[in-house]
């Protein structure tokens, strides 16, 4: 198992800046997952880790061994291509064999390294297959045997389910992650599809314009994102923009309909009287008739809440939207903020449209951000 | 994000020697030869003068072989203008029962040497020929019609348009094609119709790519070496040209022609440039093309086909002479051969001159194709897989010959390398060789750029990530899979080359050295049973061509159409 380090890596293409000073560290064994939205950067450096381009400044160092200067062909990476890159002048078995002919490993060896690559991605019946006979999944499948037989010291993954319909889609995601738990090798895999990251990924590093977000576990990612690039980029949110009053927790954010609690440490240096925006996750906020919370509640609710680790918010439903597992509803709040939230067990409507709504969220699930740009 | 233009680390050791072999081998044998014409054309005595164009234009022959050629260029143009428009608009705007078959027969003529069609020609349109006896036994006319007045003006005219419309079609076809239907069906939408939408949208869209044709057309006709002379039409640039790369130490004049004629193209070439900023208009969608066309009625496709096979039937007219001319053992004052043989088919395999030609043919032709295939496709690959400085300059030097006349270089080398070791008058081997290959080199390049682009570059990068070299890359993996274009391309080569014309009949002086062409054209000379194996040579060149191309066009599919387009 190999470990990965990217030391201040940059590459420009002309006055494109692709990859911009990125630097991380990825474990020995581990499924590292590059995310991020199209143009980002993101395949630009899993192919400066093949070696298909050489960093402008930087090093890469597989565990104490650098191998920036190192030709593609002499870095033992097995790379899983995007469009799968199966070469259609030979067979499945030939594809799978090529890279124990290059490494000039005895011919009965090949055959059983050859055999058990393919049966550890079911495909050992379609061994004399030409690649054109095969279905998408299918080829995929070959294109992952032929990079785990080589047993790389890392395997790199382009978007490999990007051309895959919703369900194999799915599937494959299963299947690559059984896959790395049996070989232990190291993966680091390619993909601007957040829940194909969330659901696989030990870690991932998000990344945007060319340099890194945030790198951590799927989970921190998404309750504790770094900025509101990530925030936004992972899972959906509600933005409230606002201005700090209080800088040690609980936070307090002057908003335009009230003030905001947070007990969450942010991870930006913020003053009081800084310009910022909390994000709220919809699926943080809860729904409650506001005559039902009257009685109880007292007419200046914010210290109580704060109090109690509750932020109050009140508006007006405007519209819902009912998806079978879950529903939708969009709220305007009395200052005119929209607000979306969701329900996971819809199985009756809390409010219809234009019903008067009490909108409650707890301080920890309030993540207070710097303004961007 | 690789759009970039350039990236110096593609720039490795093997790319520059390559670049440096391309730069040495483009600078002696295409620049260098125009050049030393240039420098010559000017410089006389050590100075500067124009002094050689004024004797050119004072001469009354070259007066008369300049009116003659541009002549030629702007009838034959006209020609198949004439013929081409209403083809492609016929194939491009109707859908029609048997489509396919008719469009690529249309193209075959293309492909039949002029030179060698003008030897049936010739036999059929003579004073006693087919026609003129055909006409005179059914009373039609009294005295046999002189088909060629005008010296074989005419006949040189209606043979260069029986070859070069399908040039033009293809040209207009594609303009026509890229014009958007969107642009036409707003301008229908505003109420412009019929011939008005024609004229005031569809042909100022389509301009350029006419234009485009419409030069290629002009230059080859006004530069053709082969039919005039077989027609004896000499007073033409090409022959004027001909005769004086016999003796060019004696005679400035040549070089003055030379000049012209390069100045001509140059011209026009700017010209197109100019005011058609030498590409095609940007139109919006061009995705939608084949919506366009439409279902023709009955009788719409009654006309077409009639229209298709009548044009196609009279551009094979010619060929078909010289089929039966190969095969005839008499034919005299009558309207068909009166006996039949096979024995020139025999003779040319046991005759000193056409055996000797044939095999020099073979071994220029493979040779040629040799250097073909290696330059070609290393500038291919450059192109499309390596991005460095001046990449666009190299495409078009690649593609320069398809716009240079044969006759210009052939001039150039003989000039440029009088004296050296490379003269024609020692041995033109080396010469031919380099001229068939420069010549051919552009439908080289294509056929293998059509191939590498059509191939992913990952298949390669996958090769290398297992653990393969540069080297055992391109032998493993690129190698097999552009194998099928390489070979289209080199076939090509190697036919055209064997059936090549003006660099053959210029630069191969002593009989020994004769490729097939001039064995041709010296049989012509003979009398007796000259023009029946001059035939025979000409069918065995058109079964070479006809075969190869027949190939190249099953494995280049659609794309085979580019190869002819400037």
């Amino acid at each position: 198992m190999v470990g990965l380090t990217l030391r201040g890596i940059t590459r420009k293409f002309g006055d494109v800046t692709a990859v911009d000073d990125v630097s991380v560290e990825i474990a020995g064994g581990e499924l590292f997952f590059l995310l991020g939205p199209s143009g980002c950067g993101k395949t630009t450096l899993l192919r400066l880790i093949a070696g298909f381009y050489a960093p402008d400044a930087g090093s890469i160092l597989f565990d104490d061994h650098d191998v920036t200067k190192t030709p593609p062909h002499r870095r033992n990476t097995g790379m899983v291509f995007q469009n799968y890159a199966l070469w259609p002048h030979m067979s499945v078995w030939e594809n799978v064999a090529y890279g124990l002919v290059l490494r000039k490993i005895p011919s009965s060896e090949q055959n059983d390294r050859v055999s058990e690559a393919l049966k550890m991605v079911r495909m050992d019946p379609y061994g004399e297959r030409s690649p054109n006979q095969l279905s998408g999944g299918q080829q995929q499948r070959v294109a992952l045997a032929r990079a785990l037989v080589i047993r790389p010291d890392v395997v790199l993954l382009d978007e490999p389910l990007s051309n895959l319909d919703a369900r194999l889609r799915l599937e494959m995601r299963d299947e690559i992650r059984r896959i790395h738990d049996e070989t232990g090798t190291t993966m680091i895999y390619v993909t601007h599809d957040q829940k194909e990251a969330l659901s696989m990924a030990d870690r991932v590093a998000v990344m945007d314009m060319g340099a890194v977000a945030q790198t951590g576990e799927p989970r921190s990612i998404y309750d504790r994102p770094a900025n509101a690039f990530v925030a936004d980029f992972i899972g959906e949110t509600n933005f409230v923009a606002g201005r700090l009053t209080r800088s040690e927790l609980p936070l307090a954010v002057e908003t335009a309909f009230g003030v905001l609690h947070s007990t969450v440490e942010p991870v930006e240096d913020l003053s009081p009287g800084d310009e910022v925006v909390c994000s709220v996750r919809p699926e943080a906020i809860r729904v409650s008739d506001p005559d039902a919370d009257a009685g109880e509640d007292t007419a200046s609710g914010e210290d109580t809440a704060a109090r109690e680790g509750e932020n109050v918010m009140d508006g007006v439903v405007r519209q819902t939207v009912y998806l079978g597992d879950h529903e939708q509803y969009s709220v305007r709040l009395d200052d005119g903020t929209p607000m979306k939230l969701v329900d996971h067990r819809p199985g009756r409507r809390l409010a219809g449209p234009g019903a008067p709504v009490r909108l409650t969220c707890d301080a920890s699930q309030v993540v207070v951000l710097g303004k961007p740009g | 994000m690789p759009s970039t233009r350039f990236d110096l680390s593609d720039l490795t050791p093997g790319v520059l020697a390559i670049l440096g072999i391309l730069v040495l081998f483009f600078g002696l044998f295409l620049f260098y030869p125009i050049l030393h014409v240039l420098l010559n054309a000017f410089y006389s005595d050590e100075r500067f003068s124009v002094e050689f164009f004024g004797l050119m234009l004072q001469s009354p022959v070259q007066q008369r072989a300049l009116i003659n050629s541009f002549e030629l260029g702007i009838v034959t143009t006209a020609l198949t203008t004439i013929i081409a428009l209403p083809m492609a608009v016929a194939l491009v705007r109707y859908d029609f029962i048997g489509k396919g078959l008719l469009g690529g027969l249309a193209l075959v003529p293309m492909i039949m040497p002029p030179f060698v069609g003008a030897i049936g020609m010739k036999q059929m349109f003579a004073r006693f020929g087919s026609i003129n006896l055909f006409l005179l036994e059914t009373g039609l006319i009294d005295a046999p019609i002189d088909w060629f007045g005008g010296g074989g003006f005419w006949g040189v005219v209606i043979l260069e348009a029986l070859h070069l419309y399908p040039i033009m079609y293809l040209n207009i076809a594609a303009a026509l094609a890229n014009v958007d239907p969107s642009l036409e069906e707003s301008a229908r939408n505003v109420g412009a119709g019929g011939f008005r939408l024609f004229r005031t949208v569809t042909f100022p869209l389509m301009l350029p790519g006419y234009f485009a044709g419409a030069i290629i057309v002009f230059i080859w006709a006004f530069t053709d070496l082969g039919t005039p002379l077989i027609f004896e039409f000499r007073e033409v640039v090409a022959v004027q040209i001909f005769n004086m790369s016999t003796d060019v130490h004696a005679n400035p004049l040549g070089y003055a022609l030379v000049v012209f004629v390069v100045l001509v193209t140059l011209a026009l070439f700017y010209l197109s440039k100019k005011f058609f900023g030498g590409r095609h208009y940007e139109m919006v969608a061009r995705g939608h093309v084949a919506s366009a066309s439409k279902r023709a009625t009955s009788l719409e496709t009654v006309l077409i086909w009639g229209m298709l096979l009548s044009i196609t039937g009279i551009a094979l007219i010619p060929h078909l002479s010289v089929v039966l001319t190969s095969v005839t053992e008499r034919w005299f004052m009558t309207v068909l051969p009166s006996d039949y043989t096979v024995a020139y088919y025999g003779q040319i395999f046991a005759h000193d001159l056409t055996l000797l030609s044939i095999r020099n043919s073979l071994w220029l032709s493979v040779m040629s194709t040799v250097i073909d295939i290696v330059l070609g496709v290393a500038i291919a690959y450059l192109l499309t897989r390596r991005r460095f400085p001046f990449r666009d300059a190299l495409d078009a030097v690649a593609m320069l010959p398809l716009a240079l006349p044969g006759l210009v270089l052939a001039f150039g080398y003989i000039s440029g390398f009088s004296g050296t070791f490379l003269d024609v008058r020692v041995s033109p081997v080396p010469l031919l060789i380099i001229a068939y290959a420069v010549r051919r080199l552009p439908y080289m390049v294509r056929a293998a750029y059509a191939g590498f682009q059509q191939m992913s570059v990952t298949l390669e990068e996958a090769s290398m990530n297992m653990g393969a070299g540069p080297l055992r890359t391109l032998w493993k993996i690129t190698m097999p899979l552009v194998l099928a274009n390489i070979a289209a391309g080199a076939i090509l080569s190697f036919s055209f080359a064997m059936l090549e014309v003006s660099d053959s009949l210029i630069l191969a002086i002593k009989e020994q050295y004769y490729p097939i062409t001039k064995a041709i054209y010296s049989l012509m000379g003979r009398i007796t049973d000259g023009p029946y194996m001059a035939s025979a040579m000409g069918m065995l060149g058109m079964i070479l061509l006809a075969c190869s191309l027949l190939f190249t066009g099953k494995v280049l599919g659609r794309r085979m159409g580019q190869l002819f387009k400037v």
